[in-house]
C-alpha cells in the first residue's frame, strides 16, 4: 500500500490530468450534484449524466475493469442503503418479498438512487484515480476548505498507509509460521493483527510525525508540482458542468 | 570550551512524566564543524539527548542552545532551520511518493519556491549518488540507498549541525563505507549517536560516552576507544581491530 495505490492514473497523460486538481474536484462534485438534482424517473437525463461521467473516465484512460472494481464497493453500499425504499415507498405492489411488498414507486426510487449514485461514484473514482492525495488536499485548500480539515485529511491518509504497511508486515510474519490456517485460526489471527497493528502504527506514526516536525512541518503539507487552477482547466470544467446543468434543467422542465 | 559552539548543553536533565530519569546533569559544547560520536549502551539516553537538541523533548532542568538560539517553544522553527536530523529508521523520514519530493519537503516547509526546492533536492540526491533514483519511491530502493536518501533530506537545507541516530544500523559493509565516506567529507558539525564504534573511530575525532543518563566521558575518540576496561564497565562493545 502506498501513495500510488489509488492514484494510479495520475501520471497518465490525458485531458483529465491536464486539468488542475482544484478544477477536477469542482468537476467531480458538480457532476455528483447534477446527478442528485435529476428528478426520480427521469431516465434519459440520468443516463446522459452517467454517460458524461463515463466519458470523463474514458478520457482519463481508466480501464473499464478498474473502474468497475473501484466503483463496486461504494455501489454495493448504495444498494444496501437504498434497498429499504423498495418496500417502504407507498404505491401499488408489483412483487412480493416474503411478508413485504415491493411497490412500483419503490422500484422507481430505488433505480433512481442507483442511477444518480452511479454517476457520483464514477466521478469520485475518476477524481481519486487521477489525483495524488497530497494534490487533492492542496486542491481542497485552494477551494478554501478550512486548513484544519485539510491537514487532518493529509495526516489521516499518511497514517492509513503506515497502518497498511504494518498489517502487511504482521501478516507476512504470521504466514511464514503457517498462521491463520482454518476459519477460526484466521479470525484469531485477524483480531491479533488488528491489535498489534494499532499499537505499532501508533508508535510509528509518532516517529514519522517527529521526523516531519524536525523538517519544519507546520500544519500544511507542501507539494512540489502543484498545478493551480488555470483558465483552460476552468473552461473545461465549466463546459462539462454546463452540459450537466442543462440536462438537469431539461429533466425538471420537460415532463 | 569551543571558540564558537554550535551546541551548548548545560546541566540538562530529562525525566518522563512517570518520574523515570533518562538524563541527569549533562553538559557539553560542540564547536562549528566538529564531529562528535555519542556512544553508550541501550537506554543510556542517546536518542533522548538528540531529541532535546532538536526540540522534540523539553529538558526538565538545564538549557540547550543551538547555533546561538535557545531550544524552547517559540524558537523551534529557527533552530530546526539551522539543523538536520537523520532518524534511526529511514522509513520514518521517507513518506512521500518519490525521493525527490521527500528531499524537497524541508525546503518547501521553509518557504522555498517549488521549482527551486526541486532543483535543490535533485542536486542533493545527485551529490549522494542517487540522481538516477530521484523519481523512485523509497520502498523501491535498497537499505543503503534509503539511508543516503534520508541523509539527503537533512543535508538539503544546508544545516550548520547534523544529528544522526544510528546512521549505519542494518547496513552491509558497502553501505557503511558509503555513509562513512559521506560523513567524513561534511563541513557541518556532526553528532553521531551509534553503537558502531568503528564508525565513531572513522568519522569522529571526539567522543561523548553516556551511561545511565550521565555523561561519563568526553574526550578524544582514540583515547576513549583504547580503554577496553572503561568501555566494558559501561556496557560498550570493544571495537574489532
Amino acid at each position: 500500500m502506498g501513495f500510488h495505490h489509488l492514484d494510479h492514473y495520475a501520471g497518465t497523460a490525458s485531458p483529465v490530468t491536464r486539468t488542475s486538481p482544484a478544477a477536477r474536484v469542482v468537476g467531480a462534485v458538480g457532476l455528483a450534484l447534477c446527478a442528485s438534482l435529476v428528478p426520480p424517473g427521469a431516465w434519459t437525463a440520468m443516463a446522459a449524466i452517467l454517460a458524461l461521467s463515463l466519458a470523463v473516465a474514458v478520457a482519463a484512460r481508466i480501464p473499464a475493469g478498474v473502474l468497475l472494481v473501484r466503483a463496486s464497493v461504494p455501489l454495493g453500499f448504495l444498494v444496501l442503503a437504498s434497498a429499504g425504499v423498495l418496500v417502504m415507498a407507498p404505491g401499488t405492489g408489483v412483487a412480493g418479498l416474503g411478508p413485504l411488498s415491493v411497490t412500483d414507486r419503490g422500484v422507481v426510487l430505488f433505480a433512481s438512487a442507483l442511477g444518480r449514485g452511479a454517476s457520483a461514484v464514477v466521478a469520485g473514482v475518476v477524481l481519486v484515480s487521477t489525483t495524488p492525495f497530497p494534490e487533492l488536499v492542496t486542491a481542497l485548500r485552494e477551494l478554501r476548505l478550512p486548513r484544519a480539515v485539510t491537514s487532518s485529511l493529509a495526516l489521516a491518509y499518511r497514517f492509513l498507509v503506515v497502518l497498511g504497511e504494518d498489517v502487511a508486515r504482521i501478516r507476512r510474519a504470521a504466514q511464514v509460521r503457517n498462521g491463520g490456517r482454518g476459519r477460526v485460526a484466521r479470525r484469531h489471527l485477524a483480531a491479533g493483527m488488528a491489535a498489534a497493528a494499532f499499537a505499532r502504527s501508533y508508535d510509528r506514526s509518532e516517529r514519522v510525525f517527529r521526523a516531519m516536525r524536525v523538517r519544519g512541518y507546520g500544519d500544511a503539507m507542501p507539494t512540489l508540482a502543484y498545478q493551480r487552477m488555470d483558465r483552460a482547466s476552468a473552461l473545461r470544467v465549466a463546459s462539462l458542468l454546463a452540459v450537466g446543468a442543462t440536462l438537469v434543467v431539461a429533466a425538471r422542465v420537460v415532463p | 570550551m569551543n571558540p564558537r559552539p554550535v551546541i551548548q548543553v548545560a546541566g540538562v536533565a530529562f525525566a518522563y512524566p512517570g518520574g523515570h530519569a533518562v538524563l541527569e546533569d549533562v553538559s557539553f559544547d560542540v564547536g562549528a564543524g566538529e564531529r562528535v560520536g555519542l556512544v553508550g549502551p541501550n537506554g543510556a539516553g542517546k536518542s533522548t539527548l538528540l531529541h532535546l537538541l532538536v526540540g522534540l523533548e523539553e529538558p526538565s532542568a538545564g538549557t540547550v542552545v543551538v547555533a546561538g538560539i535557545p531550544v524552547r517553544p517559540g524558537r523551534l522553527e529557527e533552530v530546526r532551520a539551522r539543523m538536520g536530523m537523520v532518524f534511526q529508521d529511514p522509513d520514518d523520514q521517507l513518506f512521500l511518493p518519490t525521493l525527490v519530493e521527500d528531499v524537497a519537503f524541508g525546503p518547501l516547509n521553509q518557504g522555498v519556491a517549488p521549482a527551486e526546492a526541486r532543483r535543490l533536492a535533485e542536486a542533493q540526491l545527485e551529490l549522494l549518488g542517487l540522481g538516477a533514483m530521484a523519481e523512485r519511491a523509497a520502498h523501491h530502493t535498497s537499505g543503503g540507498e534509503r539511508r543516503r536518501a534520508a541523509l539527503a533530506t537533512a543535508l538539503v537545507s544546508r544545516p550548520e549541525l547534523l544529528l544522526l541516530d544510528e546512521p549505519t544500523d542494518g547496513l552491509d559493509a558497502r553501505g557503511r563505507h558509503a555513509i562513512v565516506g559521506i560523513l567524513r567529507e561534511r563541513p557541518e558539525a556532526l553528532v553521531v549517536a551509534t553503537h558502531d564504534l568503528d564508525v565513531v573511530r572513522a568519522v569522529c575525532p571526539r567522543t561523548l560516552v553516556l551511561d545511565g543518563g550521565k555523561l561519563v566521558a568526553d574526550g578524544p575518540t582514540e583515547r576513549i576507544l583504547a580503554d577496553a576496561a572503561f568501555l566494558a564497565r559501561h556496557g560498550i562493545r570493544v571495537p574489532l581491530d
